[in-house]
């Protein structure tokens, strides 16, 4: 059949109210953002030099120099505790390969390097986009961190360690296209992720920690640090929690009280998830709270490390075995 | 209304909202809040368009936009949402003095609100949030459209520049 004329605008109109109707109730709707995004990339690229280049410049001009040497302590002591959890982590292979355990332990993982195109255009949901999709072989779930080099610190380090010491946990990735994908960040509503939260005590500090007893009860006992190094130094057994998002902050609820978890402790990724390497550090405790419902539990407020408002270079990290 | 300037017009806001608005972004408790410039072009569109279908593919336009680089579920709410919006500016443009930048704050304003609350509660209903979770977005929403109102009267003295490209005066009819 010929339609005849130019269909008039009412037609155009419904036509397009059902083409978004279909869209809401059709999963595989989302392709059409595949479609899109590949002609907004290289208008993204250029703008997103903008609020970067802004924001550091910003940053430069306000820092008074405490405070940049302040950052810089802080950024030397998060090196040292990754070299800590690096040289561990190597005792823990070279323990497996003497047969000392007969699991093999470690992580085989690529890192695909990303951009960050652009937000959301309505910022009640923090997610960015990325410029890698199953175009790079990303899949959903795969775990993103901050893309920093350590020679901005000026620190010489080996070569494995430029990428685990200073590169933090950013969120994961959503929805993956053929050449885009979304990267939800830690502090997006929906984020979820299973994560560990480690006590930490500063060299000459002591504290306090409950210990399992054999008979299933707990005690109090004080650890100190072993002042081997100027860095913090975790005590305790790690605490397995839930990591979710509140818009702002990275929030674990129902964390139970015994544990005293403290503002400075650390949050990073859990040894039990598949798809992140090892304990890649999230951020630091910086409020915690007690549940309403129950007094005995209580919520703890996480500070992202990853400065997420001027995110622009990170890495994808996909396992190897995919 | 000329559609192929309005979709530049469009794909030059939608980037600009994704990227370098990011710099004029508050952090609050609830998250960042920063201005919705598409509400902003939609109203505009809505006010000065010469029908209601105009008005109504305006909005569907600017929320097709939201909808491609918007994540989850729900491709095609924002659209919608967006047309029904752009149909009540419209609707209420004869009751109005449309070049006043209360006006424009006030219309903006409940524009994003009705956009982001609606999309707040499709969040709720697909399981996205949950009943805290919609409280904070609502609050949230609130502040995204406090944000854009105070927006929108520069976004629309800037299109306003524009105009006889994009939307063109309407004819035998007086501007109030």
């Amino acid at each position: 059949m010929r339609l005849r004329g130019k269909p008039s605008k009412g037609t155009i109109l419904v036509g397009l109210c059902l083409a978004s109707a279909v869209c809401m109730v059709t999963t595989r709707s989302r392709w059409l953002c595949g479609v899109a995004n590949p002609v907004l990339k290289l208008l993204s690229v250029v703008g997103m030099a903008a609020p970067v280049t802004i924001r550091s410049r910003v940053r430069e001009m306000t820092d008074t120099p405490d405070r940049r040497i302040e950052e810089q302590t802080r950024a030397l002591r998060q090196v040292i505790a990754s070299q800590q959890e690096a040289i561990r982590t190597r005792d823990e292979r070279i323990a497996a390969l003497a047969g000392w355990r007969s699991k093999l332990g470690g992580f085989r993982c690529r890192l695909i390097e990303a951009r960050v195109l652009g937000a959301e255009p309505i910022p009640l949901r923090d997610r960015r986009m990325l410029n890698v999709g199953t175009n790079r072989q990303v899949a959903e779930g795969d775990l993103v961190t901050t893309r920093r080099l350590i020679h901005e610190m000026g620190v010489a380090l080996p070569p494995e360690l430029v990428v685990l010491g200073t590169n933090y946990v950013v969120g994961r990735m959503v929805e993956p296209r053929a050449f885009s994908g979304t990267l939800q960040l830690v502090t997006d509503p929906a984020f979820e992720m299973p994560a560990t939260l480690w006590r930490l005590v500063a060299p000459g500090e002591k504290r306090m920690v409950y210990v399992r007893t054999e008979d299933g009860g707990r005690r109090e006992v004080f650890l100190a640090h072993d002042g081997k190094t100027p860095g913090l130094h975790a005590v305790g057994d790690p605490i397995v929690t839930q990591a979710t998002g509140d818009g702002r902050h990275v929030v674990l609820r129902n964390v139970p009280g015994y544990y005293g978890v403290r503002p400075g402790d650390l949050l990073t990724t859990s040894r039990s998830w598949q798809l992140a390497p090892f304990q890649l550090r999230i951020g630091e405790v910086v409020r915690v709270a007690a549940e309403k419902e129950n007094a005995h539990f209580v919520t703890v407020f996480v500070q992202p490390f990853a400065d997420l408002a001027s995110l622009s270079d990170v890495y994808v990290i996909q396992p190897v075995s995919r | 209304m000329r559609w192929l300037y309005f979709a530049i017009l469009t794909l030059v806001v939608v980037i600009l909202q994704t990227t370098v608005v990011q710099v004029i972004w508050v952090r609050t408790p609830f998250g960042y809040v920063g201005p919705e410039l598409l509400t902003a072009v939609a109203v505009f569109a809505a006010l000065h368009t010469r029908s209601r279908l105009d008005a109504a593919l305006a909005g569907w336009t600017a929320g097709f936009a939201v909808d491609l680089l918007l994540s989850g579920p729900g491709m095609g709410l924002m659209s919608l949402l967006y047309m029904v919006a752009s149909v009540a500016v419209h609707g209420v443009r004869e009751v109005v003095f449309r070049d006043r930048a209360v006006t424009q704050m006030v219309l903006a304003g409940a524009f994003c609100l009705f956009v982001c609350g609606l999309l707040s509660v499709y969040d709720l209903l697909s399981g996205v949030l949950d009943g805290r979770g919609l409280g904070r977005q609502l609050i949230h929403s609130t502040g995204v459209a406090a944000y854009t109102a105070l927006v929108t009267p520069v976004v629309c003295r800037v299109l306003e520049r524009f105009r006889r490209l994009v939307a063109p005066a309407p004819s035998g009819r007086k501007r109030r």
